[in-house]
């Protein structure tokens, strides 16, 4: 049975041994301690006080002593700059630092990449540009040429069809009709002539025209008119008397497009961000501060992130590295938190587990020590006691076998004395041999065994508890293949003790109820329940009164008892019987109301054959 | 037939501009004119379209066409807020066909105009120059020397047209790809600053101001 660590507050203390090395620099007796609300000190000796008691002769300069409220605390005294938490975290955030500032180089230099192929792009279309111009300026100079040429020519053919047929001069009227159904003849031939017009003529310009069939418009034609072309060829002509205007109707599509290539050129440097015009050199501006700012959001969250796990696993470190500054000074009732399910929660999990068997083993040591040291004094007491009582009681029987027999009174007071004396000698001799019983506890000589054999010949060797019917020993049947590693006589007699321990406490107050039983450890909790048990548990329950929980680790010190006639050594004999076999033994409650004694031993694995 | 009713011109009166910015803007002297129910404004902005601006020069005479776009606010003296915001637009060009310069002129409520030069600086300063636009009702203003306004003039070259530009990218479906371009888009627009949006633009502040004759 495992006591409270917080009902032994100076446990620790008192296993450690007093002889422990002192730092050689440190002169015993001095100490500054904390107070609380100081702050930390250093620890600067090891004297009687608490840091003086480590175990491993650390140097106590190296550890610091900090009172955080009533609670002392050992830690390194490591700068910050030195902490591991600290290194890890300078470690993330230059690794963040260089990874993001790669990323957003390499972003820049694409972008500046990208941004001389559009410059390159741009280029060439403003030459593009510039080569279309010469070319829409000599589109415009020949279409100019073509139709003042082409009015020339209505012009010639004007003035042919002037000379081939001569009107008299007194009648213009059929000049004028002639010269009309020649322009009229000229505009249905050529579709694109707005109108012609011919003027000189005495009864005034002869006109002939479609405008309402090509109308100015900006979205399909505009009007070029070429002329006056003179008609100087024409029979009885004066010089500049007859001139010749044609009107041509010119698409707007050439123009139109000219207009828009113009547009595209000036917009080449402007784009529309998220509905923004905004010129490239400020959007690639944008695109840097944007990066920028991605980068700085993106290194934020690397670094509170990388901070966060970076102390989620120092932290765990420090845990650590505390608890075991804490054993290393003497404090072996520190324990590791839980630290979570991963690496460093398993290791102190079994940074813990190594404690507790510590703790155990030392206590098991303890507790032989004192045992051993109880037996040299019942062997001793034993021995000096025993050695005068024979003579004592020769001398009694002498006294009354001497007796005169004179006077009546003298020989009743003689032989009620000497009756006393042999009764305490009686006693004293009972009490020397429980004592060299004590001291003669045999070294356990382990043999594997099977404990149903153990129990079985226990039942048959006890038989019944008592001479009285009503009083009952019931030995539960034993699981069969629970092999241990035992001393079948030495183990029996701790069964015997503990029947008989129970049959005294109970006996006086009515009828006894033992019963003896078997069980295997089941597994604990987390462990696969498949796996074979690896202990078993002997217990022997009673009716009796049972034992406090107070006194429940006690009874199992020597010459501890609450009988008159007991002499306290049945179940510290037991304790150092299943110690010494490697177990534990404990005092619970019992079913049958009193107590329950609970032996624990492991078990027994055979080699596997080689 | 229009009548010319008044001439109000002011001399110069500080300015007790609320905005802050509008101190930035170069004073330029204006004309103001009271036609019938018009207040009309003449004032020049030369620096839009220099001689000596040779990009500039290169396009006029290259046959493309020049976009003056010019934004007139009225704000009373103290105020913020315009009370009036007109837009004029300006065109350009020389007709390669006819050997002219033509400068157009758009007014919201008016006619186009369209004005034929045959020498380029005649042209140019007849683009670059407001004449007698009109920029409020006079109804609509208050008369007499305490009710004092002054106007903002906004002049851009060759404004970009957001409409022109070709659409942006990232605004497909909103899926994948599509859809981060378009996150990253909209992240960049928070960063870009305010940007001239033309190949010129001046912004000037009439003066001195003026007020309304009480009649």
């Amino acid at each position: 049975m495992t006591e409270p660590r917080d009902t032994k507050p100076a446990a620790a203390d008192d296993r450690a041994p007093a002889d422990k090395p002192v730092p050689e620099d440190r002169p015993a007796g001095r100490s500054r301690v904390a107070k609380p609300g100081r702050g930390s000190v250093v620890g600067e000796s090891v004297g009687p006080g608490w840091l003086g008691r480590t175990t491993l002769g650390l140097r106590v300069s190296r550890i610091r002593l900090t009172r955080t409220g009533l609670r002392i605390v050992v830690g390194p005294r490591v700068p910050w700059w030195g902490r591991l938490e600290s290194r890890v975290i300078t470690a993330l955030v230059a690794l963040g630092i260089l990874c993001v500032g790669a990323s957003a180089y390499l972003v820049t230099l694409t972008v500046q990449y990208f941004d001389s192929i559009v410059v390159a792009a741009a280029r060439k279309s403003d030459d593009a540009v510039a080569a279309a111009r010469p070319l829409y300026d000599g589109f415009v100079r020949a279409s100019k040429q073509a139709y003042r040429a082409r009015a020339a020519a209505q012009a010639r053919e004007l003035e042919l069809a002037i000379a081939r047929v001569p009107v008299p001069k007194d009648r213009p009227g059929e000049l004028a009709a002639r010269v009309s159904a020649q322009l009229t003849a000229a505009l249905q031939r050529e579709q694109d002539i707005v109108e012609l017009r011919l003027e000189g003529l005495p009864g005034g310009p002869v006109l002939a025209e479609r405008r309402a069939l090509l109308p100015e418009d900006p979205l399909q034609w505009f009007w070029f008119t070429a002329g006056p072309e003179p008609l100087d060829q024409a029979p009885g002509a004066v010089p500049g008397g007859l001139q010749l205007t044609a009107t041509f109707a010119q698409s707007t599509e050439m123009d139109r497009r000219y207009q828009a290539l113009g547009a595209s050129k000036r917009e080449l440097d402007y784009v529309a961000v998220n509905g923004t015009v905004v010129d490239r050199s400020e959007l690639e501006g944008a695109v840097f501060r944007a990066i920028g700012a991605a980068s700085a959001l993106v290194l934020m969250v690397a670094f509170i992130a990388g901070f966060l796990l970076a102390r989620a696993t120092t932290r765990k470190l420090t845990v650590l590295s505390e608890v075991i500054l804490r054993v290393a000074g003497g404090d072996l009732r520190a324990r590791v938190p839980d630290l979570g399910q991963d690496e460093l929660g398993q290791l102190g999990a079994a940074f813990n587990g190594m404690l507790d068997e510590l703790d155990s083993a030392q206590r098991k040591v303890s507790y032989l020590q004192r045992v051993g040291a109880w037996q040299e004094m019942a062997r001793r007491i034993a021995h000096e006691i025993k050695n005068p009582l024979t003579p004592i009681q020769l001398a009694v029987q002498q006294l009354r076998e001497k007796d005169p027999g004179t006077s009546p009174a003298f020989t009743r007071m003689l032989l009620t004395s000497v009756e006393i004396v042999e009764d305490e000698i009686e006693s004293l001799r009972r009490m020397v041999t429980s004592f060299s019983r004590f001291a003669k506890v045999p070294e356990v000589q382990l043999a594997p065994v099977e404990i149903a054999r153990v129990v079985s010949e226990f039942d048959r060797a006890y038989g019944h508890l008592t001479e009285r019917e009503t009083d009952v020993l019931e030995v539960l049947p034993v699981p069969p293949g629970l092999t241990i590693l035992a001393d079948r006589q030495l183990l029996k007699q701790c069964l015997v003790n503990l029947v008989e321990n129970a049959v005294l406490s109970q006996r006086e107050r009515g009828p006894v109820h033992v019963r003896v039983s078997v069980r295997p450890v089941p597994p604990e909790p987390g462990v696969d329940p498949d796996l074979p048990p690896t202990a078993l548990e002997l217990r022997v329950d009673d009716n009796g009164p049972g034992i406090e929980p107070e006194r429940r680790e006690r009874v199992f010190e020597p010459y501890e008892t609450n009988r008159k006639e007991g002499t306290g050594l049945g179940l510290a004999i037991v304790k150092k019987v299943v110690l010494d076999h490697g177990g534990e033994v404990r005092v619970d409650d019992s079913e049958l109301g009193g107590a329950g004694v609970v032996i624990r031993l492991p078990l027994h694995a055979p080699e596997p054959a080689a | 037939m229009r009548r010319r009713g008044f001439f109000g011109l002011v001399a110069a009166l500080p300015l007790l501009t609320a905005a802050g910015g509008l101190e930035l803007l170069r004073a330029r002297r204006a004309r103001f004119e009271e036609v019938g129910d018009s207040v009309l404004m003449t004032v020049a902005l030369p620096e839009l379209l220099l001689t000596r601006d040779v990009d500039a020069m290169a396009s006029l005479e290259s046959a493309f066409r020049t976009r003056l776009e010019y934004e007139v606010a009225l704000y009373r003296a103290g105020q913020s807020e315009p009370i009036e915001l007109r837009r004029v637009t300006v065109l350009i060009q020389w007709d390669p066909w006819k050997e002219r310069y033509v400068v157009e002129t758009k007014e919201p409520d008016r006619t186009a105009t369209r004005r034929y030069f045959v020498g380029r600086d005649e042209a140019i300063a007849a683009a670059v120059t407001l004449d007698r636009v009109r920029v409020a009702r006079a109804s609509a203003l208050e008369r007499g020397p305490k009710a004092v306004y002054f106007t903002t003039v906004v002049g851009q070259r060759n404004p970009i047209e957001k409409g022109l530009l070709s659409p942006e990218e990232g605004d497909g479906d909103g899926r994948g790809q599509g859809r981060d371009l378009s996150v990253f888009s909209r992240w960049v627009g928070i960063f870009i600053r305010a940007t001239q949006v033309a190949e010129k633009t001046v912004a000037v502040k009439s003066t001195p101001a003026f007020y309304l004759v009480p009649r």
